[in-house]
């Protein structure tokens, strides 16, 4: 038995009720992945006896009504820090890292009696839209192995979509919550930048990373996001905002809510006809139900990509800096001195990717080009940031698909990501919250999903919407048929 | 701005600040991702900025300091657990003087 179809909801009730304990449902996701596993590869490290030994503890103590995350299983994306549990983000450069304290997330996690089961696959520092860039292999996609799970949380995805865990965490830096979600028939948000604290996330773009769940249903993404929201001193960008109860909202319904829908993205050729025809869906939906659609438009959208591509680059040099090969991580073998002992750590220790991002950040930022290359992307994200703004004046929640093709097949990249950054990148350019939910099928059965935007700390109505959505159509009911075995 | 805006020796010259050394082959290979961030920059200059006040970060929050106050730290047998290479308590790097005399 898999977790598929057994929510985070469902799942805490069996537990309230003594039906399931926490170590057997712990002992399912071992099972699960010992049969999956060798053909997803979602995870980079299993935490198997620690995860045991937590959920008797669990067990012992009890679990009442309401609390809703404890005894139940999770997976965490590999660049968050967990204490005395090796943290890679899929690179050489971090293959034998023992991090000596947890992230935020995970102190909440642990406090809120989760299970932590192990630690997903990802691009190399979560820099890429495939997870297959990852060091220690490429993760498949559940719903077609031949496909990629989208990137760089496809790990995070693949272990939830397969039903090896019931729900995971991601990090989403330009869509990398929302692609993977999209790819793999799941619910992923990204939370308003600062809502969620980033206090032990190995960055990647400072000014971009977010931490978010992902899990089969928007109940599920709103249950998990109450366990790591909040202030944290730790994280100078964390807001110290009063935290709602997502899950008591979640039904509230939509009648009177006014959908927004980008101009700028209609009739647009980039996005594939099985993704409009989920947009178009969705929107139908929304109506059917009482929300009232409206064209806004969002003049900038055209040049997030670009924006991206330089800011990226940018802080990309800027996180990769400490990785020099002298208090932790990988040291070459072959040096004479300490340059070469720097160079050859860094060179022999990091992907193509990776080096790639670094080496054109430095020129973004170097010498005339910090001006005419960096700055002015900087200014260009001030302009995107302020059409949605602007937009959200006028409606409540914005429709986009959440990425622009389903899944690709591992031996056709998407090379040109340009539509893919305006789609999902433009939302971490502007720091607000979005939500990617299932939303229909292609026709070589593969998932498409839609992306609701809205106003900063307004993660409510976007899974108010989400939740509409859902409760109206059956894709999310559906799951891949490689499960472990049912 | 062209292909031939920045040069191979350039490339590897970036490279090498950022301590990353580059072969002829990938320095081809990145001189090409350079030219495509002047492509993205072309697009850019499209749009007037000149009254436009850049965004560096995520939201608005302002510098915070904690307060001043000792506090217990992760201890050193914790900080060296990830140290690569150490020897007799201390962290170990190659020799950056010759004899203590010249260009120390």
């Amino acid at each position: 038995m898999t977790f598929q179809e057994k929510t985070l909801l469902d799942l805490h009730k069996q537990l309230v009720s003594e039906e399931v304990t926490s170590v057997e449902l712990t002992e399912q996701a071992f099972e699960v992945i010992k049969i999956t596993d060798d053909t997803l590869n979602a995870f980079v490290t299993l935490n198997k006896e620690a995860a045991l030994e937590k959920a008797a503890a669990i067990d012992a103590e009890g679990i009442e009504e309401g609390e809703y995350l404890k005894g139940i299983p999770v997976a965490v994306k590999d660049n968050i820090l967990t204490e005395g549990l090796l943290t890679t983000a899929s690179s050489k450069m971090l293959h034998n890292f023992i991090p000596i304290f947890d992230a935020t997330v995970v102190e909440k996690l642990n406090e809120a009696g989760m299970i932590i089961v192990g630690k997903t696959n990802l691009d190399e520092f979560a820099m890429g839209n495939s997870t297959a860039t990852s060091h220690f292999g490429a993760t498949r996609n559940p719903w077609n192995p031949e496909h990629v799970p989208g990137g760089s949380s496809g790990g995070s995805a693949a272990t939830v979509a397969s039903g090896q865990v019931p729900a995971a965490l991601g990090s989403d830096t330009g869509g990398s919550i929302r692609h993977p979600a999209a790819y793999t028939n799941l619910v992923g948000l990204k939370p308003t930048y600062g809502l969620v604290s980033r206090f032990g996330l190995i960055t990647a773009n400072s000014s971009l990373d977010t931490i978010g769940p992902i899990t089969q249903t928007v109940t599920d993404t709103a249950l998990l996001l109450q366990g790591i929201v909040g202030h944290d001193k730790r994280d100078m960008t964390s807001i110290d905002a009063e935290v709602p109860d997502y899950l008591s909202a979640l039904d509230k319904g939509v009648s009177g809510l006014t959908v927004g829908v980008v101009k700028e993205l209609q009739n647009n050729d980039r996005i594939s006809s099985d993704v409009q025809a989920a947009v178009d869906n969705t929107l139908k939906v929304l109506e059917e139900q009482g929300a009232s659609v409206k064209e806004i438009s969002l003049p900038h959208l055209k040049y997030a990509g670009d924006v991206y591509y330089v800011i990226n680059r940018a802080e990309a040099t800027s996180s990769m800096q400490r990785y020099d090969g002298i208090r932790f991580g990988y040291r070459t073998e072959n040096y004479n001195d300490l340059e070469e002992l720097y160079v050859n750590s860094r060179t022999e220790g990091l992907g193509d990717v990776v080096q790639k991002r670094i080496v054109a950040g430095v020129y973004t930022t170097s010498g005339e080009e910090n001006n005419t290359h960096f700055r002015k992307a900087a200014k260009v994200r001030t302009l995107i940031k302020e059409d949605y703004l602007k937009a959200l004046e006028e409606v409540d929640v914005i429709v986009t698909p959440a990425a622009s093709t389903p899944a690709f097949a591992f031996d056709e990249p998407l090379t040109d990501t340009d539509i893919d950054d305006a789609l999902t990148a433009s939302v971490n350019l502007a720091g607000l919250p979005a939500l990617s939910v299932p939303a229909g099928f292609s026709n070589e059965e593969l998932p498409v999903g839609v992306q609701f935007i809205g106003n900063a700390l307004d993660e409510v109505t976007l899974l108010q919407a989400g939740y509409a959505v859902e409760q109206a159509t059956d894709f999310h009911t559906k799951h891949p048929e490689l499960n472990g075995g049912n | 701005m062209s292909n031939e805006t920045i040069s191979l020796e350039e490339v590897k010259r970036l490279a090498l600040n950022t301590k990353i050394g580059l072969t002829d082959e990938e320095a081809e290979v990145f001189q090409k991702e350079m030219s495509q961030l002047d492509e993205c920059v072309n697009r850019l200059n499209e749009v007037d900025t000149a009254e436009v006040t850049p965004t560096f970060f995520g939201n608005d929050v302002k510098s915070v300091f904690r307060s001043d106050e000792p506090k217990e730290g992760p201890g050193r047998e914790a900080l060296f657990k990830n140290v690569p290479q150490e020897a007799t308590d201390y962290i170990e790097v190659p020799v950056i003087i010759d004899n203590g005399e010249e260009g120390a």
